[in-house]
């Protein structure tokens, strides 16, 4: 555990950075817009109904929804912006309605005193209503730096380095120290802000410039020593830059996809490009994010684009779905698909070898019958994809409950009898290790998943690149990536562990 | 000078009337009291003369101008207001509350500080010693001192004042009238004020109107008013004065306040 944490440790001052830096700008943002809305709607009444609506919807969306949504309006651009985006329009609401409850709670009789002595509206407006209205807009301001500061943790899914990424690939690969690790420096910051921002709270209703100055300068301290180390390591990274560019690599959010990326970079750096791995991208947008050509390269499976993004049903060989697909891409897109790297990783209904026999269930037709007194459990994802629709209706499955898991968890409550049948990813080395069998699909209702390469068009056309990556096509078999996924998920190991046993083996 | 010119305010577009067709004339260092029971329209009709309420007809002439064509911020900027509730700013110092005005017309910063350190030895709050609290930290009366403070702090030639005595203790409220009314003959101010204390505005008035139901019932010198007997409304006023003097005499001779349980 020690190595583990002080390696974990290691990488907290840039993600920490990051944080500091999204929260910053987004808090600072969400002020200079909502202060003068509020103003606005304070002077015109009409205004704040709407205005306050509009704020509290938003605030209703998930937060995870509305980034992945910004990264789809932003036409796939995916990191910085769009995270930047989602966090100012949460960051609003709390400020906005602080502003105008403020506002309209300064005693009248201060307002006609500015008035009477001669003041004008602006000056009113900054001399009196303002000040006395402070520390209510202050207390708006602390709400959503601490709101701010957890939802940043959103923002890796959608491809921007924070603190968010101890937590998800923690998640990911059942690395608890890593998780741990995200959530207290994450609560640790909200609680610091909180603190320092209740200083400036204080300051304003009790005319301390005393606890003013203690909370500014505790803030400035936080910001510009969090955003230290970050900003050193990109003037670093800025000079060290070399001609053969930064090539972004893409991994989705499990194990196997962590360690083809360090797979793909590992080539990469190899051949002379510098390569970035950025992890954790939510698998409903990776795609889109590829095509737009903010990623250069990551690995998906043909299946998937073949229901997902080619929306076609039923299936072929392998060797059409994976032609068709490469055709479809290229002329689509203009993404090279590279080729097959060997190994597929299918959806498979699995459930344990003792549970089968008992049940007398071999392939997926036999379920129908047994479905209705039947627990499923899947990813939430793959409850919402065409590949299960296939399956419920060409077997006509009926289960008593469909159970969604994260894919780190299903197969222990399969194993453990919390549910009966999993999706299992057919390369996942747990299918071994807890002796699951994976069910056969006579009617061909799942298409097949051969792990392919895909590269932008930008990318592929870098002299060398592609040459550089060919290698790895045909290179990996079924039982090699089972042992590697085994590695991480099961022994610890860690995903650059895994992809350097395939590389070099 | 002030000339008041038939000024009338309704809020219901001439079904009722807050103030109807008031006029009188105020000659440069008089001033004035408007006197009546709440809601008789005499605070509504010293707001019309610095425009904090807009009058729905009539016209204000100070000095011959008529104040509804000068831009309102300049107006006031130009008239001393002193307010019922005080109006201190808390978040402000005393000195900064008495600079207000001075730095909105944006005088030099020494000029402004001179000027709030004898507009405070005139009001009798030691500058050195209160110039940097905050109103939080001061008595009422003291309060009301800086509002005065503050009304004059530009200079003005006009004061208005709403009921500038009402929020305080009557010993207090004694002292504080004498010297107002020192303050307000050595410069020569034209003041209109707004009370419903009857006293008070025998005491302070150079002439008193009797207001009532948004008009003026009669307006007369103190010595007038006292000698008046035929108008019932003004009798009504007077007689709780007049009741106080006769028992405070009877005690100060040593007889019994005969008519304290009349």
């Amino acid at each position: 555990m020690m190595p583990n944490l002080i390696e974990q440790l290691s990488r907290l001052p840039i993600r920490l950075g990051w944080h500091i830096l999204l929260m910053a700008l987004a808090l600072g943002a969400g002020i200079l817009i909502s202060v003068p809305l509020a103003i606005l709607a304070t002077r015109r009444r009409w205004l704040q109904g709407p205005l306050l609506g509009v704020a509290g919807i938003v605030q209703t969306v998930p937060s995870l929804a509305l980034l992945a949504l910004m990264v789809v309006l932003m036409g796939g651009l995916i990191g910085f912006w769009p995270a930047i985006v989602a966090l100012v329009l949460y960051s609003m609401l709390p400020i906005l309605r602080n502003t105008v409850t403020g506002l309209l709670g300064v005693d009248a009789a201060m307002v006609e005193a500015a008035r009477g002595v001669g003041m004008t509206d602006r000056q009113m407006l900054l001399k009196v209503q303002l000040p006395l209205a402070a520390p209510v807009i202050i207390a708006g301001i602390r709400t959503s730096a601490v709101w701010v500061v957890g939802i940043a943790t959103l923002s890796t899914p959608v491809g921007q380095e924070s603190l968010g990424n101890y937590i998800f690939t923690g998640l990911d690969l059942r690395n608890h120290v890593a998780t741990m690790t995200g959530v207290v420096a994450a609560a640790g910051l909200a609680l610091a802000l909180d603190g320092l921002i209740r200083l400036m709270e204080l300051a304003a209703a009790q005319r301390s410039r005393a606890l003013g100055i203690l909370g500014g300068a505790g803030l400035a301290l936080l910001v510009l020593g969090g955003l230290t180390p970050l900003a050193m390591a990109k003037l670093s990274q800025r000079a060290a830059v070399t001609d053969a560019g930064l090539v972004r690599v893409g991994a989705k959010n499990f194990a196997e996809q962590y360690i083809l990326a360090e797979v793909l970079a590992g080539q990469l750096r190899e051949a002379g490009f510098r390569a970035d791995i950025t992890e954790s991208i939510g698998s409903a947008i990776i795609f889109d994010v590829l095509a737009a050509g903010t990623l250069d390269c990551y690995v998906d499976y043909s299946g998937t684009i073949w229901a997902t993004v080619m929306k076609r049903t039923g299936s072929q060989g392998g060797q059409e779905v994976l032609d068709e697909v490469t055709e479809y891409l290229r002329e689509r897109y203009g993404i090279v698909c590279l080729g097959a790297l060997g190994f597929e990783n299918a959806y498979a209904l699995a459930m344990t070898r003792a549970r089968a026999n008992e049940l007398g269930v071999r392939s997926i037709a036999d379920l129908a019958a047994q479905a209705p007194t039947m627990r499923i459990g899947a990813t939430h994802e793959f409850f919402g994809r065409d590949e299960w629709a296939a399956i419920r209706d060409t077997y006509e499955l009926r289960f008593a409950q469909n159970v969604s898991l994260s894919p780190t968890l299903m197969y222990g409550a399969v194993r453990d009898g919390q549910v009966d049948v999993i999706s299992a990813f057919s390369s996942d080395g747990r299918i071994a290790a807890y002796d699951l069998v994976v069910l056969e699909d006579p009617r061909s209702a799942i298409p097949p998943y051969d792990a392919i390469l895909l590269v932008s068009q930008r990318a592929a056309a870098r002299p060398g690149l592609l040459d550089a990556m060919r290698p790895l096509v045909g290179a990996i078999d079924d039982d090699a990536m089972r042992h590697a996924n085994k590695l991480v998920d099961l022994d610890g190991r860690t995903p650059a562990d895994a992809a350097r046993w395939l590389r070099t083996r | 000078m002030i000339q008041v010119d038939r000024l009338s305010k309704s809020y219901d577009g001439g079904a009722t009337w807050a103030v109807r067709q008031i006029s009188f004339t105020l000659n440069e260092g008089e001033l004035l009291v408007l006197l009546g029971a709440s809601g008789c329209g005499k605070t509504t009709t010293l707001k019309m003369i610095n425009r904090l309420i807009e009058p729905t007809a009539g016209h204000v002439f100070i000095d011959g101008q008529d104040a509804t064509t000068v831009d309102p911020v300049t107006l006031r900027r130009r008239i001393g207001y002193v307010f019922q509730m005080i109006g201190l700013f808390p978040h402000m110092t005393v000195e900064e509350n008495v600079a207000i005005v001075p730095r909105l017309l944006g005088w030099p910063a020494g000029r402004v500080e001179a000027r709030v350190v004898e507009l405070l030895d005139m009001v009798g709050l030691p500058p050195e010693q209160y110039r940097q609290r905050y109103p939080r930290q001061l008595s009422g009366g003291q309060r009301q001192r800086v509002g005065f403070a503050r009304a004059l702090a530009a200079g003005p030639r006009i004061m208005l004042l709403d009921e500038p005595f009402g929020a305080l203790d009557p010993i207090t409220r004694d002292t504080l009238q004498v010297e107002f009314k020192r303050i307000q003959a050595k410069l020569k101010l034209t003041a209109i004020m707004v009370t419903h204390d009857m006293t008070e505005a025998l005491l302070l008035a150079d002439r008193i109107a009797v207001m009532d139901q948004g008009q003026i019932v009669c307006i007369d010198t103190p010595q007038q008013l006292m000698a008046e007997t035929r108008n019932g409304m003004v009798a009504t006023l007077l007689a709780s004065p007049r009741r106080q003097m006769a028992q405070l005499e009877a005690i100060a001779e040593g007889r019994a306040p005969a008519e304290a349980t009349a």
